[in-house]
């Protein structure tokens, strides 16, 4: 856990999907310009987050999706928090409604971008996946495969807020999500492990 | 229309969206190497449609969406919405959505004759962050498309499409997406 004025921090998480190298660029930083993010004053503060992909992407091959669980603590249940508080649960970008697939974010070289803020004192901890489709075009097959993963989140305690990461995760993070996943997407299957492992990981502040 | 040999043909589209300048650059190329784009090798000499937004998003203010229509032969009830199948249906009428996204599409057919006329347009949410407001506003919108008659592939040009190409779709998305609704014209026009 880490004050918000260590901040940015940039991760790099190579990775290789369909014998093409790629890179994934994250920056976690502070957000202190909530309007022109598109939040309210009170995210003043908290963190944000955008990852890119890059190469952008050829074509159907190359579609990807962010896939993001949250594991929330001392918020209060309402319509928009359809979280548990009992570990990590999908996320979806409510703004578009509950999906029957499980991408927040989806298309070519999708970017991912998230700026939580609140004012209750939540414990917020995300896993973030860059996940791929398995079979081919007209196979259908509906199945996530990840390529690579990150954590990040923070923890607000009245005015303080600290961040958590952002840190590269493993194929066993991914594998610990898949039986919730595969419950709460009954049409879809997640493959085990990292397609392609990342080659390499590089943290700088 | 025109025949493979003009490829690739470009669309540039200016427009003004949460109060920022931006533009969005359609770029039609004939489909020469299927494997690579993941489509079956009967999608070669069929266009390829590529659409990106310039400059890249900064937050939620600034998340578009494209909404494309498609009126084909193979379907040939009129124009419907075209998402992307392998997702399976979706509550919402956006086949991508987020920061700055791209349009993909690479329509193949491999019957003798396929007609494919795609209403595409680019829109943003109206509403506030929380609202939830589920409202697609319509910024701007082209067409393109292609015809096949046996062996020959040809290419129509893209072209902008005004308010009133959207407006006419209005009713069909309402009743596609109940939960959605649709503001008449373009919101914010192309500067």
């Amino acid at each position: 856990m880490a004050a918000s004025s260590q901040y940015p921090r940039k991760l790099e998480l190579p990775y290789r999907w369909r014998d093409v190298d790629g890179s994934v660029r994250l920056e976690m930083r502070e957000n202190d310009d909530p309007a022109e993010l598109g939040c309210p004053g009170l995210a003043r503060g908290f963190p944000t987050c955008q990852a890119t992909v890059e190469p952008r992407g050829k074509g159907y091959a190359d579609l990807f999706g962010w896939l993001q669980l949250i594991d929330l603590k001392n918020f209060s249940p309402s319509e928009l928090l359809q979280h548990s508080g009992e570990g990590f649960e999908f996320d979806a970008f409510l703004p578009l409604g509950p999906a029957q697939h499980p991408f927040i974010y989806f298309g070519l070289a999708p970017t991912w971008f998230d700026a939580p803020h609140t004012a209750e004192d939540w414990d917020f901890r995300s896993h973030t996946f860059l996940c791929g489709m398995g079979g081919e075009l007209h196979e259908v097959r509906r199945e996530a495969r990840a390529i690579l993963g990150f954590s990040w989140g923070f923890a607000k305690s009245g005015a303080e807020i600290e961040f958590y990461g952002p840190d590269p995760l493993g194929p066993e993070d991914w594998d610990l999500h898949r039986d919730y996943l595969a419950g709460a997407f009954p049409g879809w299957k997640f493959a085990p492990g990292f397609y392609e492992h990342p080659l390499d990981t590089e943290l700088s502040a | 229309m025109t025949g493979s040999s003009r490829l690739p043909l470009t669309l540039a589209l200016p427009f003004r969206w949460a109060g920022k300048e931006g533009e969005a650059r359609v770029e039609i190329c004939e489909n020469d190497d299927p494997a690579a784009l993941g489509c079956w090798e009967f999608a070669r000499g069929f266009p390829v449609c590529r659409a990106t937004i310039a400059p890249p998003a900064t937050g939620y203010s600034d998340m578009l969406g494209w909404v494309q229509l498609v009126d084909d032969s193979y379907h040939a009830d009129g124009f419907h919405a075209d998402g992307f199948e392998p997702l399976g249906p979706l509550p919402h009428p956006f086949g991508f959505y987020g920061v700055s996204p791209t349009l993909f599409d690479a329509p193949h057919f491999d019957g003798e004759n396929f007609d494919f006329l795609a209403h595409t347009f680019l829109c943003g949410l109206g509403g506030e962050l929380l609202e939830f407001r589920r409202e697609a506003r319509a910024v701007l919108g082209f067409s393109w498309g292609c015809r096949k008659r046996g062996p020959q592939i040809e290419v129509l040009d893209p072209e902008p499409l005004p308010p009133a190409a959207w407006d006419s779709h209005c009713a069909y998305l309402a009743r596609r997406f109940p939960d959605w609704t649709f503001a008449p014209g373009f919101f914010q026009q192309s500067v």
